[in-house]
């Protein structure tokens, strides 16, 4: 039904999915593709945790809704199950600016710069998750408790990461 | 159904990455000529004042989005729809690019082939007979090899080296401004800078001299009017609208004097207008040839007002679906509410448990307040179950 609603974005879906399958995310970061074929407007990313971070190992799925005038607005990312990040909501969800459109400012203090515009796409997308994960952004504390141990007690966050990637893994 | 929708447009969606990995040229030079909104190739290319350039529908339906704050989408200057330019040039390259792509994809995958079976040097070799060509790496030589092939074909019947001169009669194309003529009529053509070539005029300058001298005065003096004269006057930008300061019937009007449907309310009457203003401008951008017909644009802006009208009662449906439920559900389970809070009071005054102290409080709001009742409910059962299981063992203890 999605699909049928609107053409242009599925279409542009397809390409993007074409480009990732064929071209590959630089150094194999991660991988995102529709979950089934009969909706092309949800799709799930596998994302390895970044090299030197407490994150290191771990792979996280993440969904990616996708609304119907995309480009135009940006999608939705969510974590599932949930990542014990500064910057993720206790839910999954990430708030990062890439993904906020110019107009809507949730947080008050994000540059247009660096907001969502038609031009990004998922995989520019995930690489700023990516750097997020390993450079937390102390501004937007989506997560307030983890923000506060990661200001606060370093070594203790790392250690909670750690162990729920562990726990995850089923180590 | 939805599958094989899916698979199908998969199947039909040409992308850079139909040329092979080894040939990374041809895939940047097929993502240049895409529009970074859409991916598809440039539709009607306009460019900003900031130069980046875009479809003309993606980049006025970009605009007209309230959060995207009326910037380019790369690099966010500001811009408005009346700074959007035309941008012909593209549009040539875009479907040039259009008929050439398969011809070179085809040669870039037999390329690939030759590559992989181990001797593309020496068949280059025999295939180019310019001798100083270097047949260096296969990469370059492969885009130099394809771009050289894909220019002799669609040029065949034109002047191919510098050597050889057509015949009088041959029909070529002129170099610039591509209109096919004889090729004893080209030089006289290039010299009075393209102008249009009829048989009989080359034939007969002398006779028509005074005539044509005004049609070049004319020229000078009043290109434009000329250029509005073969455009009718329906083929103009329909301006921007402020809807506020009209009254409904100057609305309504408005609609009927471009020739649409005037069914629905005020806010269809304002999103219909500003789509079709959408549509048509930006079907202005495209070069005369290209442009669709008004009873395409229209039947386009019914299909928009469907989906729309589908995407609306949906949302509609799904809002309904969520809202209700609260009190629904506390108006079905109020007798049982009351019933357990009525279970939970005697407990909890004889010296019971905190737990169960909280519980007793926290039952008495929900009939009256609809705040999360069903997790309420959840802690109520669940001490009530606890009870009433003890109360079980007891008496099972006690039989």
């Amino acid at each position: 039904m999605n699909s049928r609603s609107n053409v242009g974005a599925a279409k542009r879906l397809m390409t993007e999915y074409r480009q990732l399958v064929s071209g590959g995310s630089p150094d194999g970061m991660f991988t995102a593709g529709p979950i089934s074929e009969s909706d092309i407007f949800t799709w799930e990313a596998l994302i390895s945790g970044p090299q030197d971070t407490p994150f290191e190992g771990g792979v996280f799925a993440a969904k990616l809704t996708f609304p119907t005038d995309y480009p135009l607005s940006p999608f939705k990312m969510r974590f599932d199950p949930p990542l014990f990040h500064p910057n993720i909501y206790p839910d999954g969800t990430v708030c990062i600016s890439i993904l906020h459109t110019p107009g809507d400012d949730p947080t008050m203090y994000e540059q247009a710069s660096e907001r969502w515009s038609p031009v990004q796409s998922v995989e520019k997308v995930i690489l700023s998750v990516i750097s997020m994960l390993a450079e937390p952004n102390l501004e937007s504390p989506a997560s307030v408790d983890c923000s506060k141990l990661y200001r606060d007690n370093r070594p203790e966050y790392e250690r909670r990461v750690r162990e729920s990637i562990r726990e995850q893994l089923g180590l | 159904m939805n599958s094989n929708k899916v698979g199908a447009l998969l199947a039909l969606v040409e992308d850079p990455t139909d040329f092979p990995a080894n040939a990374p040229s041809l895939r940047t030079l097929d993502a240049a000529v895409r529009c970074p909104i859409c991916s598809e190739y440039f539709a009607g290319p306009v460019s900003l004042l900031c130069g980046h350039c875009f479809c003309s529908l993606c980049i006025r339906n970009a605009i007209a989005t309230p959060a995207s704050k009326a910037q380019c989408p790369t690099c966010r200057t500001h811009v408005s729809e009346s700074q959007l330019r035309p941008n012909p040039g593209m549009e040539d390259v875009v479907s040039a690019w259009k008929l050439a792509r398969p011809c070179v994809l085809g040669l870039a995958s037999k390329q690939l082939e030759e590559d992989v079976v181990g001797e593309p040097a020496k068949k280059k070799r025999k295939l180019d007979d310019d001798s100083s060509r270097v047949a260096g790496p296969s990469r370059t030589s492969s885009t130099e090899s394809t771009s050289r092939s894909d220019a002799d074909v669609p040029s065949s019947s034109a002047p191919a080296g510098e050597g050889h001169v057509p015949k009088p009669d041959f029909v070529v194309a002129c170099p610039l401004c591509t209109q096919s003529m004889k090729y004893k009529f080209l030089e006289a053509h290039m010299t009075n800078n393209c102008a249009p070539v009829s048989p009989s005029k080359p034939s007969a300058p002398p006779t028509s001299k005074s005539k044509s001298q005004k049609n070049a005065w004319s020229d000078i003096m009043a290109p434009k009017s000329r250029g509005k004269d073969k455009d009718t006057s329906d083929a103009d930008h329909i301006p921007k609208v402020s809807y506020d300061t009209l009254k409904d019937r100057q609305l309504k009007d408005k609609l009927a004097e471009l020739g649409l449907p005037t069914g629905g309310d005020r806010a269809a009457w304002i999103a219909r207008h500003q789509r079709w203003s959408m549509l048509w401008n930006a079907n202005l951008d495209r070069a005369p040839a290209k442009r669709q017909s008004k009873a395409e644009l229209l039947k386009e802006l019914r299909k928009w007002e469907d989906e729309r009208a589908a995407l609306r009662s949906k949302q509609k449906r799904e809002k309904e679906k969520e809202k209700p439920d609260d009190h629904a559900h506390l108006k079905t389970h109020n007798a049982e509410f009351k019933k357990l809070v009525a279970a939970a009071r005697p407990k909890s005054k004889g010296g019971a448990t905190n737990k169960e102290v909280e519980v007793g409080i926290d039952t008495s709001p929900p009939p009256s307040s609809a705040v999360a009742p069903s997790l309420d409910l959840n802690s109520e059962a669940d001490v009530i179950v606890v009870d009433s299981d003890d109360e079980d063992e007891k008496g099972k203890a006690d039989l």
